[in-house]
């Protein structure tokens, strides 16, 4: 899953890099595929319920952008819960729903390199998100929701609506609480949040840990949440922990999915094959869990997150796996008054392997990586209006035994930022990144002539919340 | 003497700046019918936080708040959550964007007051001048 660099030698990456070509040709191939695959799904439909059709608009990302079995799952999945929404809204006084949303445009300049598949060294503003959320409370103990996420970032998400999380949570009492659909994954400080640009200083969160250009496969699960908190005394403080288990699938415009394309000629030729790209995106089960304690010394919170998953896809002829793979994090937070201190680590590592059916039989290639980062970061807020601070993040990949004094292989990230807010719905951000190692964010079709070792980032973000 | 009257007026003025004597600016209500007639700060800040939906005696809590501008909920906020209005609204973007919960209903203060007024279980806040016949000022301790 890891960019192609993982099993091409330096010549060999020069031979990925026409994959421009073959980016260009899998983006002809969605919009031919879109009103063919629409157009089928458009049937299923009407099998389906007729309430779903409202949503098919709503749906069409996800409905091209994944393979036939998992679409129907989620729109079975996301049909039900959007009924059951709809049936609640009807059924109860609407005075109650409530309707937020945000939308942000953002701005990257790099000194070097074209960065997350922008074209930043020349400047790019082509880095905008939005979000609608409705949420209905409709007992004191049951709340169903919606939330439309639309996002464009270089060559990652698109100008179509997806539904970000759509959930029905039950609360039996505080320490039993359920959550049933697509659900956001709670995993380290900031996962369900990453997207959520209004509530964080940075406009780039720590790239090692929260990746922005793969945060459409990690920040929700199809599935069920088990969660609750116990406080313990004022002695011992309060336990909050949750525990989940779904499946996720990897989404065709995402970081991952890109990586795999461009690495696929290579791989093809490689195994006598004809070129293929990623159609049927990966996809697994996952099961996960994450407790936190909120210590007794005040503002001090420590917590663990897991999860175990597994990938299945194909491209072509090619099978993509990944055996169930536990990645996990652990993290510190000290918040008091204006001053915060985070610290995280996070271990990920993926058995990847990929088996061509060639005419010798199969044939398997592994590609397992090991990616280690951890960050600390500390901001103060300067003014009510006004904050300030800083970061350093850091990244290895130790899978296959590489060397990690190769810059392809880590990524190192010293960020300072500031970030203004207007007033409660307008606000402002600017940051610079110096950044020293290219395993992360960089890809080779928007990096034809190469990647220079370090290069600093000029990241600007305003955004609007209601 | 003069000493003795120096130091007694740095005393006033550093009890002044540490609202020592300072009083609240806000006054939690609650329905005439809600038998509870003093909470903690911690008790009443995770009702509005919703991290509990239940008073202490068991009963369900329904928390009102007031509009993000008002001067009263910025007292609140720091008084009972010890964060600042704008610290409160981060807290729960992160709740409603994740989908993990949704903050309690705003209301004007007439809107708290008539809220609290009709529902038994409801628990809100108003300014310290407002008239609060038809609910159940309560004391909110350490």
């Amino acid at each position: 899953m890891k960019r192609q660099k993982a099993v091409l030698g330096a010549g060999q990456r020069a031979m990925a890099m026409p994959a421009i070509g073959s980016l260009g040709k899998r983006r002809l191939e969605y919009n031919n595929g879109c009103s063919s695959v629409a157009g089928g799904v458009t049937g299923n439909e009407t099998r389906l319920n007729p309430c779903l059709s409202w949503t098919k608009g709503l749906l069409t990302n996800h409905l091209y952008y994944n393979a036939k079995g998992d679409v129907m799952r989620h729109i079975k999945l996301v049909g039900f819960l959007v009924c059951l929404w709809a049936s609640a809204m009807f059924a109860q006084d609407l005075s109650n729903i409530q309707i937020h949303g945000f939308v942000t445009q953002g701005f990257l300049y790099s000194s070097s390199n074209n960065y997350l598949s922008t074209n930043s060294s020349s400047g790019s503003l082509n880095w905008t998100d939005g979000v609608v959320s409705i949420s209905d409370p409709v007992s004191d103990k049951l709340r169903v929701g919606v939330q439309m996420h639309m996002y464009q970032l270089g060559d990652f998400g698109g100008p179509n609506l997806q539904v970000d999380w759509a959930s029905a949570d039950y609360r039996a009492n505080d320490k039993a609480r359920f959550s049933v659909g697509k659900v956001k994954t709670v995993f380290g400080l900031f996962n369900d949040t990453q997207d959520v640009d209004a509530v964080h200083l940075w406009a780039l969160l720590p790239q090692g840990v929260y990746p922005i250009d793969n945060k459409s496969f990690d920040l929700a699960h199809y599935g069920a949440d088990f969660y609750g908190e116990l406080p313990l005394g004022k002695q011992v403080g309060t336990l909050s922990y949750r525990a989940y288990a779904g499946y996720r699938t990897l989404d065709l415009q995402s970081g991952y999915v890109k990586t795999l394309d461009l690495m696929m000629p290579w791989l093809d030729q490689s195994l006598g094959l004809p070129s293929a790209v990623v159609t049927n995106a990966p996809g697994g089960k996952v099961f996960g869990g994450d407790a936190r304690w909120q210590t007794p010394l005040k503002g001090l919170l420590i917590g663990a997150s897991v999860t175990a998953e597994d990938l299945q896809g194909s491209a072509g002829e090619v099978t993509i796996h990944a055996a169930r793979n536990l990645a996990n994090q652990q993290y510190a937070k000290f918040e008091r008054g204006r001053f915060l201190v985070v610290y995280e680590r996070k271990r990920m590592p993926i058995g990847l392997s990929f088996t061509g059916n060639t005419v010798m039989g199969p044939i398997t290639i592994p590609d397992p990586v090991d990616y280690r980062s951890w960050y600390v970061m500390t901001s103060y807020r300067v003014a009510e209006r006004f904050q300030l601070g800083t970061y350093y993040g850091h990244l290895v990949d130790a899978g296959g035994g590489e060397s990690t004094t190769v810059s392809r292989d880590y990524s190192k990230d010293w960020t300072i930022s500031g970030r203004y807010d207007f007033n409660a719905h307008f606000y402002a951000k600017l940051e610079e990144h110096f950044l020293h190692g290219t395993d992360i964010g960089y890809y080779s079709d928007s990096n034809p002539n190469g990647l220079e070792p370090r290069s600093n980032i000029l990241a600007a973000r305003i955004g609007v919340t209601f | 003497m003069k000493q003795l009257r120096v130091g007694a007026i740095a005393v006033f003025l550093i009890l002044a700046s540490t609202n020592v004597w300072a009083q609240k600016s806000y006054k939690v209500i609650v329905n005439p019918s809600n038998p509870v007639s003093s909470m903690s700060r911690e008790e009443v800040s995770r009702i509005f936080l919703k991290k509990t939906t239940k008073f202490s005696d068991g009963r369900s809590a329904s928390a009102v708040d007031l509009p993000v501008n008002s001067p009263t909920r910025e007292s609140f906020c720091k008084d009972v959550h010890g964060k600042s209005s704008s610290a409160v609204d981060a807290y729960w973007q992160q709740l409603i964007f994740s989908g993990r919960d949704i903050p309690p209903a705003q209301k004007s203060e007439s809107g708290v007051l008539e809220f609290v007024r009709s529902n038994e279980n409801a628990i809100g806040y108003v300014s310290a001048g407002a008239d609060t016949g038809g609910v159940k000022v309560i004391n909110i301790t350490d």
